[in-house]
């Protein structure tokens, strides 16, 4: 299909965004991503029945303890799309890109020391 | 079972404002069964303290730490070796939890990252009917001690035996609960 989308976005995969934990996002936060988004499959169509719905309400947790801290929750989203819609995925990661680009960079980068 | 609720992250952050480096420990047990204290709700807490203080840009180390149990001290002792590297824990135990290792580390200050509520039963998955009342809030003071607080009632107030003296309790406006 030869589609284009911005590079500064990196792929993680997982095997169904029912995999995708609260700290995984948290954690990427951590390391001073600016955004993270799910792309799931549509609702309804999960292989493995509920991980689409359960990444959902994640995403949508993961959004109020972003509020909570400061970071704003509108910097992690759910999208639902089908693995034959590749025109779809390169939509939403221009959107997404355009969306914390307006949001500008994250307060919290390369800031953080973890111990332990 | 016992059963906590997490303080606010503006009440934790508050509580933790003067220090650099924090022990955050967890209990595996009755905390975890209620999704306040377990390993990953550690995980979760410590995250947000790095994110807001380094959204701040104030430096904060925080060790994460779940113990299999905070009421028996043969799993306190797990960290004594690195205790004396922090400045202050943090437990997310339920309030036994807590004063145990309060006890066990005197020369540290403990604060507490959770209101014990009740010991419970369960009545379905995330349902507990409260049996036995707990304490309620747990409030934290400058000392080191910390003054637990039974429903409004200054006559239930208890504090930590040899921590403080009554006298030095000293009450804010926003630590006052129940309109009293």
């Amino acid at each position: 299909m030869r589609l284009n989308y911005p590079t500064n976005v990196k792929i993680v995969k997982v095997p169904c965004t029912g995999r995708v934990d609260i700290l995984l996002i948290l954690k990427a936060f951590e390391s001073g991503v600016d955004g993270v988004y799910l792309a799931g499959c549509l609702e309804g169509e999960c292989h493995f029945l509920r991980g689409n719905l359960r990444a959902k309400k994640r995403v949508q947790y993961v959004k109020g303890l972003l509020d909570e801290v400061g970071l704003g929750g509108a910097r992690v989203e759910m999208y639902n799309m089908s693995s034959a819609q590749g025109q779809r995925f390169a939509e939403v990661a221009r959107e997404m890109t355009e969306k914390i680009r307006v949001l500008g960079p994250s307060p919290v980068k390369n800031k953080i020391k973890v111990g332990g | 079972m016992i059963v906590a609720n997490r303080k606010s992250l503006e009440e934790i952050l508050a509580m933790l404002k003067p220090y650099k480096k924090v022990l955050l420990l967890g209990c595996n047990e009755c905390v975890t069964v209620c999704a306040t204290g377990g390993e990953r709700e550690v995980g979760v807490l410590a995250s947000e303290i790095r994110l807001s203080r380094s959204k701040e840009g104030q430096e904060i180390e925080v060790r994460e730490q779940t113990l299999e149990r905070q009421c028996d001290h043969e799993y306190i002792d797990q960290v004594r070796p690195f205790v004396g590297d922090y400045e202050v824990i943090l437990s997310i135990a339920c309030g036994a939890g807590i004063q145990y290792v309060a006890e066990k580390y005197r020369t540290k200050v403990v604060l507490p990252g959770v209101n014990t509520t009740f010991l419970g039963v369960t009545l379905e998955q995330g349902v507990w009917r409260s049996v036995v009342r707990g304490v309620g809030v747990v409030f934290w003071i400058r000392r080191g001690g910390y003054v637990r607080l039974r429903g409004v009632r200054r006559v239930c107030l208890m504090v930590r035996v040899g921590a403080v003296r009554m006298g030095s309790v000293r009450w804010t406006r926003r630590w006052t609960v129940g309109g009293s």
